[in-house]
């Protein structure tokens, strides 16, 4: 019986209780002014992306000079959220944290007022692996199971992923066409409805990513069969990546900060150097390590516009052998 | 077992433990009485800072707020007609209409003790019954949801006295109106009338707040306004001069009184429970399914709809006694069931602990200390809400020409402030407009908004279920439990069609 | 004709044109394809049960009508009002509120909100005194903007006064 309940701990709490509104300094042209800065999310709150946005509210605020607030806009397939931050005044107040799903998939297929290069990516936080996982009594135990069974009867096996074309469904789209397998596509409202109809018995293959999945392995009630990345997940070091199984799909999502594109670049500058400072923090790292958000090597614009270009290209190769169909 | 009590009773009752857990309440209570603001916005609003809290302050605060808005919801409900959180649509139908006539003490104490009886119900199912309760509700897949769904709805249509079939009509112009924005599986935008501001679909709080509220609101107003003008004596000036002489020693919740509506509060307690336990169904439902279940099985069935106090306890029980449940796939399998339980889950990550299957072994004590944490809230939030309820009593009684302006003006600006969208104000103002309407021409408005919560759950459900059967109807009888729910709520129209003859 | 009656037709008119006009539309909008299970389903089996509820309040209607019981369809308990008269001031005090809302958004939070309960608490309040006409408004104003400015921090645009 160890615990210490620290006098800090009151003391910050207390601070945070009070809610107050910070002062409001006009920003002035091309620096950051000390309004609150607004992290837009376009998904549901508690989820993976939630906790990565609220552990770089929680340290690059005294960085960026100002406090930082997470606003969840899960509306419209998260077409809310990007509307939201497109709108905004282009002052960097109001940036936007997603997956390329949101940014660069829907803006491709749907109609959207927006171009794929008017969202500028300005960190490059982590890479994300999306694993396919079944129940673990199912008769599907490894990859080569499910192709098998795929094959020898098309259409027979349920698949639940999120929305269609999600990062976690683009993957097993691209499987298909390397394989010609065909499986039912049961789109869902996101991991935890699929976890759900997993271990009901309701579905029998499910894409996810893997944080979400770690403690149902190590339990062992789910099997992880594949991961669709270059190398293997390292909080699910035992589960065979696609390539290895011979199959050459491998698609993993970056998690980007991004900028709206009438942003200055001074300012995006700015930014990405105060959160990236705030994210080498030990506090931040610790937060990080405690949450599986795998922010240990968050890079900064360069490398984030450059797999940005390289995620749109995928991207549009798979729409395009898509519509062929 | 015992030792493993002493040390989480050490941990759950430190006195900075207990002070948060009160801080905790007092805050819950404050915002879920706002309406439009809830619980779960203070709690994401306070994820960061659990990190530098100790695990068992930071529970106890979380577990403060969360208990405090389930119950903060219903003063809103009961004062003004104005749900303050979605979960206490079903008790402001009631609870609203007890207020008018000049019991406020006796509606809202009966909401606060069937509130604490179904959430501390609701936290020792959590505790004794969690597992093999998730495996129950691991059942329901796709096809029983919508089962389920489409038996909540028949059911709270079938008890629209005597107007089964508008009832149902209503209940279908709410799913119409959730359909409006994205398709959830195509993406493309749908009955948007050509507006783009509408491709994100209707918010729930304006809808929620636009129906019952709004509309009660300017009905009410436009009734004052009219006495004002012809000298008019109606129902209205009648109220008007019962709450001059309001007198809240004649407003007390006699014992009697009480134990009637235990019957109620149970039903409440045990719906709530497992509607809480199934992952997505969600408080509302839960209320307006006990609602209609304690109407179905109550001694005055008539009273209902007409300030019954067996219908505040039946809403409030089943909408508090998802408290506790709404854990159980959490601490089991992961798996977030509601939005609340997904912030809960992310606080235990912040803190280090993984939700899911391992959670219980690897954090025994903090977990008993979270277990202890919600029942004592449970008391907290039962002696807070007695010592608070007095004042908000006499508030619900201001006359009605000062309140009826303030209240309009906080529903306007609280809507507007829940996620600070001008859309969300024309929503509003377009749904109180639809909810007079529907009142003059005497719909039932709770089918409506049961339509609204309930039809992208239903929508997603039935699409799913044909996918996976591959686009055949038959699949939704393949379910032994959603045959089950289609019976019974077959049997509930023969029932209540048959009944209404007989009465006349 | 009584008033139920008209009320009762007026109701089922407008439950058959919402889903006779919702149904044309299915047949004739643009949907788009979706796998295995269109995506109008879930509006398509709302249009019917409309239909069919419009069907079964006439069928009721004429049923009593014919058996001279037009009592059986009125809710019990339901008072007779005078719909008009009361459907006019809503409309008037729905206006009212765009109206605020559109002050709020231009004028500013404040100055509106005291202006528009002022407004509200003249028409409404029977007996109104000057004095409380007054004091009032101001503390709804007060009141206002302690919990949605100061505590809530809620983001309005600009506006040209406080």
């Amino acid at each position: 019986m160890t615990f210490k309940l620290s006098i800090t701990a009151v003391a910050v709490s207390a601070a945070m209780l009070t809610l107050s509104a910070g002062t409001a300094l006009a920003s002035n042209g091309d620096s950051l002014g000390s309004d609150p800065i607004r992290i837009v999310m376009p998904y549901g709150a508690g989820g993976s992306t939630d906790i990565t946005a609220r552990i770089i509210a929680a340290n690059a605020a005294e960085h960026c000079g100002s406090r930082i607030d997470v606003v969840s806009m899960p509306g419209a397939g998260g077409m809310e959220g990007l509307q939201f931050v497109a709108d905004a005044e282009p002052n960097g107040h109001t940036i936007l944290m997603a997956d390329y799903s949101a940014t660069i998939t829907q803006t491709l297929t749907e109609d959207t007022p927006w171009e794929v290069e008017d969202w500028v990516p300005i960190v490059h936080l982590t890479d994300w692996k999306p694993t396919v996982y079944v129940k673990a009594d199912h008769d599907i135990q490894s990859i080569e199971d499910w192709i098998e069974l795929a094959e020898a009867e098309p259409n027979s096996l349920i698949f639940g992923h999120a929305d269609p074309l999600s990062l976690v469904h683009l993957p097993l789209v691209m499987l298909e066409q390397e394989t010609g397998i065909q499986n039912v596509h049961l789109p869902t409202t996101g991991g935890g409805e699929t976890r759900t109809m997993i271990l009901g018995g309701h579905i029998d293959l499910g894409m996810t990513l893997p944080p979400s999945i770690v403690s149902n392995v190590n339990s062992g009630e789910v099997t992880a069969i594949g991961v669709f990345a270059d190398e293997r997940s390292d909080v699910l070091p035992d589960v065979p990546t696609f390539q290895e199984a011979g199959y050459d799909v491998s698609f993993e999502a970056p998690l980007l900060v991004y900028a709206f594109s009438s942003v200055p670049e001074s300012i995006q500058q700015e930014l990405a150097d105060c959160i990236m400072t705030g994210l080498d923090t030990d506090t931040a790292q610790r937060m990080s390590e405690q949450a599986s958000a795998g922010l240990d090597d968050v890079q900064g614009l360069e490398s984030a516009q450059a797999i940005y270009r390289d995620t749109t290209q995928r991207v549009k190769d798979v729409l395009a052998a898509i519509n062929q169909d | 077992m015992l030792d493993l009590l002493i040390e989480a009773s050490a941990l759950a009752f430190h006195p900075y433990v207990l002070m948060y857990v009160m801080l905790g309440v007092l805050l819950g209570i404050t915002l879920g009485a706002i309406p439009g603001l809830s619980g779960d916005m203070a709690i994401a609003l306070l994820l960061p800072f659990v990190f530098f809290l100790e695990p068992a302050m930071a529970m106890g605060l979380l577990v403060g707020i969360y208990k405090g808005g389930l119950f903060g919801g219903s003063i809103a409900a009961i004062s003004f007609g104005v749900p303050g959180t979605p979960g206490a649509a079903a008790t402001s139908i009631d609870g609203y209409q007890a207020k008018l006539k000049g019991k406020p003490s006796k509606a809202l104490h009966t909401a606060l003790y069937s509130s604490v009886i179904g959430d501390t119900t609701s936290d020792l199912v959590l505790i004794f019954i969690a597992v093999p309760l998730a495996a129950v509700a691991l059942t329901f897949g796709p096809i029983e949801f919508f089962a389920l769904y489409a038996f909540s709805l028949i059911l709270i249509a079938a008890l629209s006295q005597g107007m089964v079939a508008k009832g149902l009509a209503v209940a279908a112009i709410g799913i119409l109106l959730a359909m409006i924005g994205r398709d959830p599986i195509t993406g493309a935008t749908r009955l948007t009338f050509g507006m783009p501001e509408l491709s994100g679909g209707l918010s729930l709080i304006p809808v929620l707040i636009g129906i019952f509220a709004i509309s009660e609101v300017v009905v009410q107003g436009s009734k004052l306004w009219r006495r004002k003008v012809d000298k008019l004596m109606d129902d209205v000036a009648e109220q008007a001069s019962l709450l001059q002489g309001y007198d809240i020693s004649k407003d007390k919740l006699t014992w009697a009184e009480f134990k009637f509506t235990l019957k109620a509060t149970y039903i409440g307690a045990a719906v709530g429970t497992f509607i809480g336990a199934l992952p997505g169904a969600g408080q509302s439902l839960a209320a307006f399914m006990s609602y209609g279940l304690a109407q179905r099985f109550s001694r005055k069935p008539e009273d209902f709809g007409k300030g019954s106090l067996e219908g505040i306890a039946s809403a409030e029980s089943g909408n508090s006694a998802t408290a506790g449940s709404t854990f159980i796939p959490l601490f089991a399998f992961g798996i977030p069931g509601s939005a609340t339980a997904a912030l809960f889950g992310a606080a235990f990550i912040l803190m280090g602990m993984t939700p899911g299957p391992s959670l219980l072994t690897d954090n025994t004590e903090i977990i008993y200390a979270l277990f202890l944490t919600l029942i004592f809230a449970n008391l907290v939030n039962l002696m807070l809400g007695k010592v608070l309820l007095p004042y908000y009593s006499r508030i619900a009684m201001i006359q009605p020409g000062f309140m009826i302006p303030g209240v309009f003006i906080l529903a306007i600006v609280g809507t507007y402030a829940a996620n600070n969208s001008v859309v969300d104000v024309w929503v509003l103002l377009f749904a109180g407009a639809l909810g007079v309407t529907l009142r003059l021409m005497s719909f039932p408005l709770a089918p409506l908004v049961l339509g609204f919560i309930i039809g992208p759950g239903a929508e997603r459900a039935l699409r799913q279920s044909m996918i996976m059967g591959g686009g055949d109807w038959a699949v939704l009888i393949k379910s032994p439990i959603a045959i089950g729910f289609y019976v019974a709520a077959f049997a509930l129209i023969l029932l209540f069609t048959f009944a209404l003859r007989a009465k006349k | 004709m009584n008033r139920t009656i008209v009320k009762e037709l007026l109701s089922a008119a407008v439950m058959l044109s919402l889903g006779i006009a919702g149904l044309i539309h299915i047949q004739y909008g643009a949907w788009r394809p979706a796998p295995l299970v269109p995506s109008y389903i879930m509006p398509q089996t709302a249009y019917y049960f409309l239909i069919g509820s419009g069907l079964w309040v006439l069928a009721m209607l004429g049923f009593f009508t014919l058996r001279k019981r037009e009592s059986a369809l009125e809710r019990p308990g339901a008072k007779d009002q005078d719909l008009v008269a009361i459907g006019l001031s809503s409309g008037l005090m729905l206006g009212g509120a765009i109206i605020y809302f559109w002050l709020v958004l231009n004028l500013g939070l404040i100055v509106s909100t005291v202006a528009f309960n002022a407004v509200l608490i003249a028409v409404l309040a029977p007996k109104v005194s000057l004095k409380g006409l007054l004091i009032v408004p101001p503390l709804m104003g007060a009141a206002v903007w302690l919990l949605f400015i100061k505590m809530i921090g809620m983001t309005l645009p600009p506006s040209l006064l406080f």
